[in-house]
């Protein structure tokens, strides 16, 4: 298989774990409506959280690390040419194939429990761990790969020694775990080292997609060299310690938990701010009008979606829906880069064509948008709280602002729904049209 | 590299020392907010709590899948010290910072009995939370503090 080839399967797999992900969603509804839930073959009561662990992790870690393996092809042929033929590309993706059927088929024939843990929610069954081995082992793969071909301070490489870092977290923290640790907490402190790690991998990935996006489209690198390496050699450093806390801490101590915590609390803002002034400089500058305009649209409301889940995240405390507000924009944030990223750079260059239209366009107002309405919506309710005590007439007054942040959640979260099904209907069109993979390049 | 970049990098060095300074000093193995003492059964908390009598500084409260237990109702002029054990697996208590001024975060591990002060408690109701997952409907684990 070519490198080529090995991106537009790459591009498949991405745009499809989204696909899946979206089929799950309407299980999950389907599961909760009357009529349709006696139909339908399955147990549906356990079948709900089942449903929800396989939707988190297609739309977030499958489509994700999928994504990062497209990126990580489409550098290496920039490197090394697209007609290269890899056998580590094909392992690969045979591996992360296998580990995606993994994935699904203990939510179908109702095996195991489900977990929402962080990071990577996981059902207790070894169908499911054995999927996501193949997963992680497949990425691993490109990664060694991506490393090996050592071009120092790049960022791909930066973000390859990342996710080895964070494999390595997850290494650790299975042979330091007691067998005999109830599931919940088992699975949580299983993954919450390397989950977090995988937040740094995201951060370098939103970079590189920002920084490939307007190369592509203008010429123009927006971070001088010198300033890309250091941004993204200091999302390496921050992250360096993060698996010799597996040797200096109890991992299921308070102090291996919180050095996680504060990881993302003080690496990842210094690279992201640096980034997005970067961009904002960019976009500001008369060169951005090399690109064209629903590029530019994109990259803003990336940017403006990755920011304000930034901010939220500064404002967070505890348990409420700030949480939630918070990842969800930022998630979005990345999401936008890469919806341009795949549609500017990634598809051109595996030959997929684009026809754009007015409904094209749209799915970027409708998913940029809708986020940003969906995350304030819940930063606000959040913010609210507890209801205080008070006189009768404040306290409707607090649950009037309180329906009404629910209200703005809710809409937001529906209009961002549409955008990201018109994303995966029109671009996997798009990918099955452009041929039999093996028939490029 | 010119001259515009040599001093973008010296002013990221410089932010970057500081957040790392500030990261290394997080670090730290015992938190200091808060007192443990070893707890063979978790009756034996039990026992403490249901001995003890209402009015007097000390607090019991009972972490478990999913509920704090019971509800807290105490006064704002006086301080306390809040005990905390779990009947069964990790969770981690948090009181939102509007409580004291800070907030507080606790992880709560088996066989081990948490004492924290509770001390300038504000009138109000506050918010209690679990910030260790801790099953699937962790979500629903929520009480409050309730100060007169
Ligand atoms: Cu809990």
């Amino acid at each position: 298989m070519t490198v080529k080839q090995e991106c537009k399967a790459w591009t498949l797999l991405s745009v499809g774990a989204l696909a899946i992900a979206g089929v799950f969603a309407l299980l999950l509804v389907f599961s909760r409506t009357p009529v349709i839930q006696d139909i339908l073959p399955w147990p549906w009561k356990s079948f709900f959280h089942k449903g929800l662990v396989t939707h988190v992790v297609f739309s977030f870690v499958v489509w994700f690390l999928a994504t990062m393996g497209a990126m990580w092809s489409y550098g290496y042929a920039q490197r090394v040419g697209g007609a290269t033929r890899s056998q580590v590309g094909s392992v690969a993706l045979a591996l992360v194939s296998l580990g995606c059927v993994g994935l699904i088929l203990p939510a179908l024939l109702d095996l195991g429990t489900a977990e929402l843990n962080n990071y990577i929610p996981v059902m207790n069954h070894p169908v499911y761990f054995a999927g996501l081995v193949c997963l992680f082992l497949g990425l691993a793969l490109v990664a060694v790969r991506e490393v090996s071909t050592m071009q120092w301070g790049q960022g791909s490489t930066i973000c390859a020694g990342l996710y080895l870092i964070a494999l390595c977290c997850m290494g650790l923290a299975y042979s330091f775990l007691p067998t005999d640790l109830a599931e919940p907490t088992y699975n949580e402190r299983l993954f919450w080292g390397g989950g977090h790690v995988l937040q740094f991998v995201n951060t370098a990935l939103l970079i590189m997609a920002w920084m490939y996006v307007v190369k592509e489209g203008s010429g123009v690198d927006f971070l001088s060299k010198p300033i890309a390496t250091v941004t993204f050699v200091l999302l390496f450093l921050f992250a360096l310690p993060a698996s010799f806390i597996y040797g200096l801490f109890d991992v299921l101590g308070q102090a291996h938990r919180d050095f996680y915590t504060n990881m993302l609390r003080y690496g990842l803002p210094l690279p992201s701010i640096i980034a997005s002034i970067g961009l904002l400089r960019f976009l500001l500058s008369p060169s951005a009008s090399k690109l064209d305009r629903l590029t530019r649209h994109a990259l803003w409301l990336s940017l403006v979606t990755y920011n304000l889940g930034g901010l939220y995240g500064l404002m967070l405390d505890g348990t409420d829906t700030r949480v939630p507000a918070h990842y969800h924009a930022v998630i979005g944030g990345i999401n936008l880069a890469f919806m341009i990223l795949y549609h500017r750079v990634i598809l051109p260059f595996v030959h997929v064509d684009i026809k754009e239209g007015r409904i094209f366009r749209s799915q970027y107002w409708f998913y940029g948008f809708g986020q940003i309405m969906h995350a304030s919506g819940m930063f606000l309710a959040g913010l609210q709280g507890v209801p205080r005590k008070s006189a009768g007439g404040e306290q409707a007054l607090d649950s009037v602002s309180k329906i009404l942040s629910m209200g703005l959640m809710g809409l937001g979260g529906v209009i961002a729904v549409i955008g990201g099904v018109m994303f995966v209907v029109i671009t996997l069109r798009w990918i099955m049209k452009g041929g039999r993979i093996n028939e490029q390049a | 590299m010119n001259r515009r970049e040599k001093i973008t990098i010296i002013i990221i060095a410089i932010f970057a020392l500081a957040f790392g300074y500030r990261f290394a000093g997080s670090v730290n193995n015992a938190n200091p907010i808060v007192e443990t003492i070893p707890l063979t059964t978790f009756a034996e908390f039990e026992n403490k709590s249901q001995n003890q009598k209402k009015g007097q500084g000390d607090l019991y409260l009972t972490a478990q899948q999913w509920a704090w237990l019971p509800e807290l109702t105490i006064h704002s002029n006086q301080d306390y010290t809040l005990h905390i054990a779990t009947a069964d697996i990790q969770h981690a208590f948090h009181l939102e910072a509007d409580a004291m001024g800070h907030s507080i975060d606790v992880l709560i591990q088996p066989g081990r009995e948490y004492l924290i002060k509770l001390r300038n408690l504000k009138p109000g109701v506050f918010a209690i939370g679990c910030t260790q997952y801790c099953g699937i409907e962790h979500n629903k684990m929520r009480g409050k503090l309730i100060v007169e």
